[in-house]
């Protein structure tokens, strides 16, 4: 019985005449969708699956289908007969195209049996096609190798067909079951002694042979390092560093992918290739002629041997020597191969005569970590996901190890320089990677990756516009309609901060549930009962400042710094103390004066001690910014005051003639009771609007009231518990109580209705004194309730601060405005705070900047949905 | 809402057609209205009308929708300042005296002009107490206008006139004041403002302004009432008021350029009419096409096309193929408008895409020339870095063509140093500043920049407008050289 192997990633090409038995064979070993046959396409195309004359749309069709399944990385089958060699080539095109394996797998029957099963058929072919089609089939078969096919399987027999069997093969580069953790080694070229300090640093103990030479090196840990190729060339111990690396192999302690300088050094051993002997070849060649000729011959089977790059731990980590993109990763082709090792050439050369290199990491937005080396750089820095750890070992640098998955880098200083390198190491790389985020306008000259600067910050129109489903730790996805990307786009492209200094966007905040108490449309007692509802034992009521909800970014000293302990160093604050900007990305103030405020925030973290407590290089604030009339005086002027006015000057007219025609007798009792109701309304509208602002001058009159700590470079705060938060804002109050506003705050279980009175009594008193409302929230964030995500707040505002969003009259049309529909508000609300949590996530873990832009761009997206501004 | 009318004797509630004993309430379709005497004797009468709006109705109405979801939509005053609501509720409950009626035992009444007073404690006018002045004292009013807040006057107005003409000026100034109106309008609306305004809005100095507003804006609509009050004045002979016989046609024949001013005035349209007869924006364009023509460019990307003017007149010359980009999808949709007349064959050649210059954007590669007019002004400093990269290292046309403004040129637009033109600039280069951006952009992207400009020069501050014009410098690379090989024996690592 015949095993057939077949690739597991592959495209199938069946081959055979009409009546060969393609479609039952294909059935018998594949999924119903891994099949696509040309008489479905026929079919799907023309409503008959044996139109000839529709052909060329079926493998249209047929073909479009094939590419979109490779491009998933599917397992596809053309159930074809494939016998004339030109529909063989456009197929192994495609695949060639998806960098995936071509297989044939021909059912080379006898004719008698294809013509007598032919006449079987409902609609029997002619049979001189057949005859056709078997013949073309006999002259094909020797040439079907030469064709481009991987694996060519053969059954020539109905015996053999029914007994054949089909086995799937992992592809030599699939490790995603080797979870490792590992120990990722950059390019050692030669230097021995540089690659057993890095190995002893990592705590692998070595081994020697018994003529004292290093054979291999363990981890007590069962740790494995994984060589990133270009092991050779150089440097001194070309010679050692094989036998050590090769021994480690054998012993199954390490991985190797090769690097471009084995695939050379394969082609100088190989016979009759002629190569070029600079970059250190000839002085490998000339260590190895003194090792033996059977030490040359082991290690050029085992350079030629090595996979150009692994995928492994579930996909979620990629090795090779020059890095891939993330198209590439698990395929198998030529261009694959010549990517991993040589990089993503542009075809130019610099004027040091040396390629330049497209900047794949710039564009990769994968999800699988990738490593590699390849190209010098002074310092490992993280570009989307993807870290270089070749640092110019050889070149007087450092030879270099990351941790996986721990993402801990490990190095040692090269004892000395080995090598000149053909292009200065420094030349311009420093200020590429100090500058990246601020790109061209900082940078300076060309960089050693090929005359591009290195720019982890470089984000593209894809990264946000039309449909997106952002992944969230505490939501799951979370769709973006492309309507609200494009609306969104032009909001955060015109009027946001930059990019790399907007990391958070706060969330809406849901209202809570209408009140059904007497003379009120939002009362506490709604916001209690939800959350005893949700199960909660606590929740924290916290005064509501009627400002401007304010997010603060704080740096704890200017210039440079990291987002994230991973992440890319980068000028993320652009070398300023950082930022406060409003719920839409918008900076609060000019320059100057939010160098200022920073300022003065600054100083008082440090004197509350905060910094070092924390142990923190930034701190991320939510805030809101008092007055109001800061930033909404346009509103206020447009909007608010005219209402006031007209209704103040209106109402006093009106009084006075219903007053002097009630003198001369008029019935006009009940016209003048109700219009001295709308008065008093109108002037307690008036009071509200006037209650909050207030003149500033500069920072003079201008107060902050932070109320959460959502992040340090350290770690993510957001889910500490909101007492901790106001414990930690009523420190930097302490510290500076003219500048920073105290937050007042009432706990209680919600479902302790005496707790619960004294809570409603405590609201009064707060509204009274003209304070905007409260927000009811769970003591700890996020909380679920089920699978689903609480409200992580509830706001319930005061009876007269609501004349200013509903009107003046509101409270005589209660029964009315309680049919206000809050569902969708809701929803969003807690879309939005998942996302910008995602966000925080993000950031405190180093994402590169597309990432966190993602989720940060979602919030501001899912806000140009169209809701009742009043909620 | 509130007003009242005042008039010495005991006439005026005959000619109100309403009982000066009695409170009366009407139903309107906007909420409910009441006609009071605060006094009525011999000596003097003053009439009352309160009307009530229901906010929540108003709100709820379609007719009077903003757009969306907008908090003006439903808090605003239109329940108490006098506006196009107080308008139609003087015209239901008024009608007869509006429309000039006698009463029955008074003949000759109506048209008899009398002293009026009319109190008006709180109008809602775009122009403040200016405006209210402008509209009101040409046509013989002593307009005491005191204002609350610059929106919202105090007006009282006392002078002599026909009781049915002071209610039609109402009718028709108080939705003109307030320059928006709370239905839709129609082309009733011309009947209506013609009938009301006959007697005396020919030959008013704000005519155009009136009818513009009045009619909601729509030009077409206030060309015509324009005309039909023209002819009716001709008809009558002689014209009806003043008698002093102007030819109308004369005295107005600048009348189509006011209503340009008045169109966009006050909404922030840059200053960008210069002292030449063509506006700065039309010489632009005609830079631009001229200079793309002579540089022989084919694939050209307007970035920030706005609403399309460029794009559109570069489809007039055959060689273009061209892609507007912008970021706002409003702006799209107009573009989009602009080019839906043209014909297919000119369409093939040109696209609209949304696009943002602080974005990295393949659909940025591959053209000969990339235009970004009036563009970079509009870009927060800290995110220019950005628009450099994507543009002169990403996208790497063969040309780039930038314009913005001159900041040192304002000084002739009387602008205080440091004012920018347009209120959503974010700067304004001098040209020193901005001959020193260019060079640098051009020197790390591989550029040479040319200078120049466009508009009337000044010897000391040079043109309104200035240009750097781009150059790739293509540097050709060691040739023949297959990239594979490139990399495998040259490779540095």
């Amino acid at each position: 019985m015949a095993e057939l192997d077949i690739p597991e990633l592959s495209l199938v090409l069946l081959i055979g005449a009409s009546g060969s038995g393609k479609s039952v064979f294909a059935e018998r070993h594949f999924g119903a969708f891994e099949v696509i046959s040309s008489d479905f396409c026929r079919g799907l195309v023309s409503s008959d699956p044996a139109n000839q004359a529709a052909t060329e749309d079926a493998f249209e069709v047929l073909g479009l289908i094939a590419a979109k399944r490779l491009r998933r990385g599917l397992l596809t089958v053309v159930d074809a007969t494939n016998v004339q060699a030109a529909a063989r080539r456009s197929l192994i095109a495609l695949a060639r195209e998806h960098d995936v394996l071509p297989v044939g797998l021909v059912l080379d029957l006898p004719e008698a049996v294809c013509l007598e099963r032919n006449r079987d058929r409902p609609e029997p072919l002619a049979e001189s096609a057949i005859r056709r089609q078997v013949k073309s089939l006999r002259q094909s078969l020797k040439g079907l190798g030469r064709e481009g096919l991987r694996h060519v399987h053969r059954l020539t027999s109905p015996a053999e067909v029914d007994a054949a069997s089909i086995r799937r093969t992992k592809l030599y580069n699939d490790r995603r079951d080797d979870l490792g953790p590992f120990d990722v080694i950059g390019d050692v070229h030669g230097c021995l002694d540089e690659l057993t300090a890095l190995l002893v640093k990592l705590g692998y103990e070595l081994q020697r042979d018994d003529g004292g030479e290093l054979v291999d090196a363990e981890h007590p840990d069962g740790r494995r390092a994984v060589f990133l190729g270009d092991l050779i060339d150089r440097g001194p111990a070309t010679v050692g560093t094989l036998r050590l690396v090769m021994g480690m192999t054998a012993a199954r302690h390490a991985l190797a992918v090769p690097g471009n300088h084995e695939a050379k050094l394969v082609r100088a051993l190989g016979r009759g290739a002629k190569v070029q002997l600079g970059h250190g070849l000839a002085e490998t060649l000339a260590q190895l002629e003194a090792a033996g000729p059977e030490f040359t011959e082991r290690v050029r089977a085992w350079c030629d041997g090595l996979i150009s790059h692994y995928v492994l731990d579930e996909g979620r980590l990629v090795v090779a020597h020059a890095g891939l993109k993330e198209a590439y990763h698990g395929r198998a082709s030529g261009r694959v191969r010549a990517f991993a090792l040589y990089g993503d050439t542009t075809g130019e050369s610099d004027e040091f005569g040396l390629p330049v290199r497209y900047p794949w990491a710039e564009d990769y937005r994968g999800r699988a970590m990738v490593l590699y080396g390849h190209t010098p750089v002074l310092r490992a820095e993280w570009v989307n996901n993807t870290l270089c750890l070749d640092t110019g070992c050889v070149f007087g640098g450092k030879l270099s190890a990351l941790r996986y998955p721990e993402k801990e880098l490990v190095q040692v200083p090269a004892s000395r320089l080995y090598c000149e390198p053909v292009r200065p190491l420094a030349a311009g790389m420093g200020a590429g990677g100090a500058d990246a985020d601020t790109g061209a306008a900082a940078g300076a000259g060309p960089e050693a990756d090929g005359g591009r600067q290195r720019r982890p910050g470089v984000l593209d129109a894809r990264d946000v516009l039309g449909k997106r489903l952002v992944e969230t730790r505490w939501a799951g996805r979370v769709t973006v309609q492309a309507e609200q990307a494009a609306g969104a786009f032009e909001v955060m492209s015109r009027f946001a901060a930059a990019p790399e200094r907007l990391a958070y966007l706060p969330p809406t905040m849901a209202p809570v549930a209408s009140s059904r108490q007497e003379g009120y449309l939002e009362h506490p007692l709604e916001a209690f009962a939800h959350y005893a509802e949700a199960g909660l034992a606590q929740v924290i009521c916290e005064e509501k400042h009627m400002g401007s909800r304010a997010v603060v970014w704080l740096a704890r000293r200017d210039g440079p710094a990291d987002p994230g302990p991973s992440a890319a160093p980068g000028a993320v604050f652009g070398g300023g103390p950082g930022i406060i900007h409003t719920r839409t990305g918008r900076p609060f103030f000019g320059r100057e004066l939010e160098a200022e405020a920073l300022d003065r925030l600054r100083a008082a973290v440090e004197r509350a001690g905060l910094w070092d407590e924390l142990d923190a290089d930034w701190l991320m604030l939510d805030a809101e910014l008092l007055p109001w009339s800061l930033k909404a005086e346009g509103l206020l002027e447009s909007q608010y005051r005219p209402v006031a006015a007209s209704a103040a000057a209106m109402y006093a007219a009106a009084t006075d003639a219903l007053a002097a025609a009630g003198a001369r007798g008029l019935d006009v009792g009940d016209l003048l009771a109700a219009t001295h109701h709308r008065q008093a309304n109108a002037a307690g509208y008036a009071r509200a609007v006037e209650t909050y602002g207030w003149p500033v001058d500069g920072l003079t009159g201008v107060q902050i009231a932070p109320f959460q700590l959502l992040a340090t470079n350290k770690a993510a705060c957001y889910a500490q518990s909101h007492r901790w938060h106001l414990e930690l804002a009523d420190r930097l109050a302490g510290a500076d109580p003219a500048f920073i506003r105290r937050t007042r705050r009432f706990e209680l279980d919600p479902a302790d209705r005496p707790a619960a009175a004294r809570a409603v009594a405590w609201w009064e008193e707060l509204t009274a004194q003209g304070g905007e409302g409260m927000v009811v929230k769970p003591m700890t964030s996020p909380v679920r309730r089920g699978a689903r995500l609480v409200q992580a707040g509830l706001k319930v505002r005061g009876r007269e601060y609501l004349r200013m969003t509903y009107g003046p009259d509101y409270l005589d049309r209660l029964d009315d405005l309680r049919q206000r529909n809050l569902g969708l508000k809701r929803s969003l609300a807690l879309r939005e705070y998942a996302l910008g949590l995602e966000a925080i996530d993000r950031l405190v873990a180093g994402e590169p900047l597309w990432r966190r832009h993602e989720a940060v761009f979602a919030v501001l997206a899912l806000e140009s949905a169209p809701t009742d501004p009043r909620l | 809402m509130f007003l009242t009318v005042a008039s010495p004797g005991d006439e005026l509630s005959y000619l109100l057609f309403k009982h000066p004993g009695r409170v009366q309430a009407f139903d309107l379709a906007v909420g409910r209205a009441w006609v009071f005497y605060p006094r009525a004797d011999a000596e003097a009468t003053e009439a009352a009308l309160l009307v009530d709006v229901d906010s929540a109705a108003l709100a709820r109405s379609k007719r009077f929708r903003v757009s969306g979801f907008e908090l003006a939509h439903h808090v605003n005053d239109r329940a108490y300042a006098a506006s196009s609501l107080l308008a139609v509720a003087l015209g239901r409950v008024f009608r007869s005296a509006m429309a000039g009626s006698d009463p029955a035992d008074r003949p000759g009444a109506a048209d008899r002009p009398r002293q009026l007073t009319i109190h008006l404690p709180s109008v809602r006018s775009r122009g403040g107490a200016p405006l209210v002045r402008q509209l009101f004292e040409p046509l013989g009013w002593a307009a005491d206008a005191v204002e609350a807040v610059p929106t919202c006057v105090d007006l009282r107005l006392s002078g002599v006139a026909r009781l049915s003409t002071a209610l039609s000026q109402l009718y028709v100034l108080l939705p003109t004041l307030d320059d928006s109106k709370h239905y839709w309008v129609a082309e009733a609306e011309i009947d209506k403002v013609v009938r009301h305004g006959r007697d005396w809005l020919a030959e008013h100095p704000l005519r155009d302004r009136i009818l513009f507003s009045y009619l909601a804006r729509q030009r077409g609509y206030a060309a015509d009432a324009a005309a039909r009050l023209d002819g009716a004045a001709g008809l009558d002979g002689a014209a009806p008021t003043d008698g002093a016989g102007r030819p109308d046609g004369i005295a107005r024949a600048d009348g189509a350029g006011r209503l340009d001013g008045i169109g966009g005035g006050a909404t922030g349209a840059s200053l960008d009419l210069a002292p030449a007869q063509v506006p700065l924006a039309e010489q632009r364009i005609r830079y631009l096409v001229a200079k793309l023509r002579g540089l022989g460019a084919k694939r050209v990307l307007d970035l920030g096309c706005g609403e399309g003017r460029l794009v559109r007149r570069l489809l007039d010359e055959a060689q273009f193929e061209v892609v507007g980009a912008d970021v706002s999808p409003g702006a799209l949709d107009q573009a989009g408008r602009r080019l839906e007349k043209l014909a297919d064959r000119q369409l093939r050649r040109v696209s609209l895409i949304q696009a943002s210059a602080t974005y990295r954007d393949e659909r940025f590669r591959g053209f000969d020339a990339i235009i970004a007019s009036e563009v970079v002004e509009h870009i927060d400093p800290d995110r220019l870095a950005a628009v450099e990269r994507n543009l002169f290292q990403d996208a790497r046309p063969g040309r780039v063509i930038v314009t913005t403004p001159n900041a040192d040129y304002n000084r002739l637009y009387g602008l205080a140093r440091g004012r920018p033109r347009h209120p959503d600039h974010r700067f304004e280069w001098t040209r020193a500043e901005f001959q020193g951006w260019a060079e640098r952009v051009g020197r790390l992207g591989g550029y040479r920049v040319e200078f120049d400009g466009i508009g009337p020069e000044d010897p000391d501050l040079g043109q309104p407008t200035q240009v750097a014009l781009f150059e790739r410098i293509d540097v050709p690379g060691p040739g023949g050289q297959a990239p594979a090989d490139a990399s495998r024996e040259g490779g540095h690592g």
